[in-house]
């Protein structure tokens, strides 16, 4: 069952796989540092060279799939020691080349939402202390989540909706920044 | 407190032998200046840092704090995080300073969390402490404990429920939750949450102690996604300290239903999204229906250069607004961005008369160092316009922010 498992996550990897982004070239992969993670495994060698089903006769492929590599650093596979790196950097040039198609204009509005009903997505480039970069410092490492406008039209979506404001914000709030002036920093 | 404050130094102590720490230190310095405020010059500073460790044994260690002028001549110091963290298999733990969150909302808490495993699919997830205030940092008087089991199969559903109790005045506040998550294979999900207290110990307008929320979200194709959601709110979020008064209670309190619709539509280089979110306030001192609605549109000119246009309005009864904005931002590769944008409102206040309400800002941003290890950016924005009054103002600022560390950065 595990294999099955295995091998549905690597096929779904492979899709994905079909607009890969840059890899640093050479990829920094060696045979010596993964000898323990595949013994562990019980990794053979077709276990990431697959035998060919498409040439006469069937020959291994010698240039392993690049989503292979993710069974490992991704995913947490049964019997492979902790130490399987899942710093995306190790083998993809640029990070930014692996945002998900939802984290464009606007998702800091919706990412609470999103976050909470699938967690582990998150969870695969983000650590949990990350959420509280923003939401327990008072936007000083983090740009502001409202868009622009927002403070000439918050007074009224105030009145509208005010427990949405309490998310993030306790009711002095308001007091704290018509007093003052400005909000607090 | 003081036992916390030695941590970081028995962790790097403990795992420096093993060369698995991952740690990333930040820093953020600012400074804004407003030369004519009230017919007064005022500037302001702050310092910020903040460190994250991670040991790949499961040990962690967060801090993160500040020093500020706030305009009046008095440096304060604030204190955000102070945790220490510890992973398993099967268990998590943190205990200090830290921001839990929930499917409430986001508990701030001094004292100390607890997730364990029971079974395959089950959770139990404890916390107990003090809650703090998040723009002033202190804590409140009022001390809490919870409790909640999980429910997690890893198919489609998964739920839980949960009860708080708070010490307020000698008497334990009660509350009880109970929540709900869907999702598909083909990415759609919804997520349902209810929360409620006595009637005698909450600040209920409508007689119904509850906040009941219900959430959804599909694709529709073609780079499409449609939300939807309904929320009643009869009571306060129990996620800061008791007895805080709010001008938002004074004007508008608890007592309404709302709901919301948006829908978002991503196309090889424009990007449209909408939201319409209707309100009916149902208590009898503050009957009304009113909203909020916004529609904006975004296209990429070329790989350095984007624009985009967003309308939005919002009604109150009897105020209200509307206006629309327009911005534009160029990223030269790593180079650095800029950015601009500008908005015009028409604004009915409560009292006074109508009022055109204008505002622009410049916000650049240049790196200065970026390598694997750390970066340094320079950051700078001017902001002005004129407030409804047509009042003009102007402020600006600069910052420096950066970071350093080893592995990967939390």
């Amino acid at each position: 069952m595990k294999k099955l498992l295995v091998l549905v996550w690597l096929g779904a990897a492979a899709a994905l796989a079909a607009d890969t982004p840059t890899i640093i070239d050479p990829l920094p992969f060696s045979h010596d540092t993964h000898k323990g993670a595949f013994r562990a495994a019980r990794l053979t060698c077709i276990g990431c060279h697959p035998i060919g089903r498409t040439t006469d006769p069937p020959v291994v492929d010698l240039q392993a799939p690049l989503s292979t590599c993710h069974a490992c650093h991704l995913e947490e596979v049964p019997g492979v020691p902790h130490g399987a790196s899942n710093r995306c950097e190790l083998c993809h040039a640029d990070r930014k080349q692996l945002l998900p198609e939802s984290h464009v204009s606007g998702w800091q509005l919706d990412h609470g939402d999103s976050a909470r009903a699938a967690a582990m997505e998150c969870l695969a480039c983000h650590d949990n202390a990350q959420c509280f970069t923003c939401h327990d410092e008072r936007g000083a490492m983090a740009g502001s989540p409202h868009g622009p406008g927002f403070r000439v039209t918050h007074g009224v979506e105030a009145r509208v909706d005010p427990q949405r404001c309490t998310t993030c914000h306790t009711g002095d709030a308001c007091l704290a920044c018509h007093q003052t002036g400005s909000l607090p920093w | 407190m003081i036992g916390l404050s030695i941590l970081p130094l028995l962790l790097l102590g403990s795992t420096q032998a093993s060369e698995r720490l991952d740690w990333r230190l930040w820093s953020w310095s600012g400074v804004e200046a407003r030369p004519s405020y009230h017919a007064e010059s005022q500037l302001r500073l702050k310092q910020q840092l903040a460190l994250s460790m991670r040991d790949r044994s499961g040990l962690s260690f967060d801090a993160s704090g500040a020093v500020r002028d706030p305009l009046d001549g008095a440096w304060v110091g604030d204190l955000h995080r102070l945790a220490l963290g510890l992973r398993g298999a099967c268990y998590s733990a943190s205990v200090g300073r830290f921001v839990m969150a929930s499917e409430r909302g986001f508990l701030r808490l001094d004292g100390a969390q607890l997730d364990l495993g029971l079974a395959p699919a089950i959770t139990f997830h404890g916390w107990g402490g003090r809650s703090w205030h998040p723009e002033t940092w202190e804590p409140g008087d009022d001390g809490l404990l919870g409790a909640e089991l999980r429910v997690d199969p890893g198919l489609v559903f998964s739920g839980g429920a949960g009860w708080e109790g708070r010490l307020v005045d000698d008497a334990i506040v009660h509350r009880l939750h109970a929540f709900g998550r869907a999702r598909s294979v083909g990415g759609a999900w919804a997520t349902a949450l209810a929360e409620a207290a006595p009637l005698e110990q909450s600040d209920s307008v409508l007689g119904s102690p509850a906040r009941m929320a219900l959430r959804g979200q599909a694709p529709v194709g073609g780079g499409g996604t449609m939300g939807a959601g309904l929320r009643w709110e009869d009571l306060d979020r129990a996620v800061q300290p008791e007895a805080l008064s709010s001008p938002m209670d004074w004007l508008s309190g608890p007592g309404y239903v709302a709901a919301e619709l948006e829908g978002r539509m991503a196309l090889k280089r424009l990007t449209l999204q909408g939201s319409v979110g209707p309100t009916r306030h149902l208590s009898p001192d503050h009957a009304s229906t009113g909203g909020v609605a916004r529609a904006g549109l975004g296209v990429a000119l070329g790989e350095q250069l984007s624009v985009g246009a967003a309308l939005s309005g919002a009604l109150a009864q009897p105020s209200w607004v509307w206006g629309g904005v327009a911005e534009a931002r160029w990223q030269p590769g790593e180079r650095g961005a800029l950015g601009v944008e500008a908005g015009l409102f028409r604004f009915s206040p409560l009292e006074g008369p109508m009022a055109n309400v204008v505002e622009g800002r410049v916000n650049a941003e240049a790196p200065l160092v970026r390598g694997q290890g750390g970066e340094l950016t320079l950051l700078a924005q001017v902001a002005a316009g004129s407030d409804r009054l047509l009042d003009p103002w102007i402020r600006g600022g600069l910052s420096l922010q950066g970071s350093f560390g080893r592995g990967s950065a939390p």
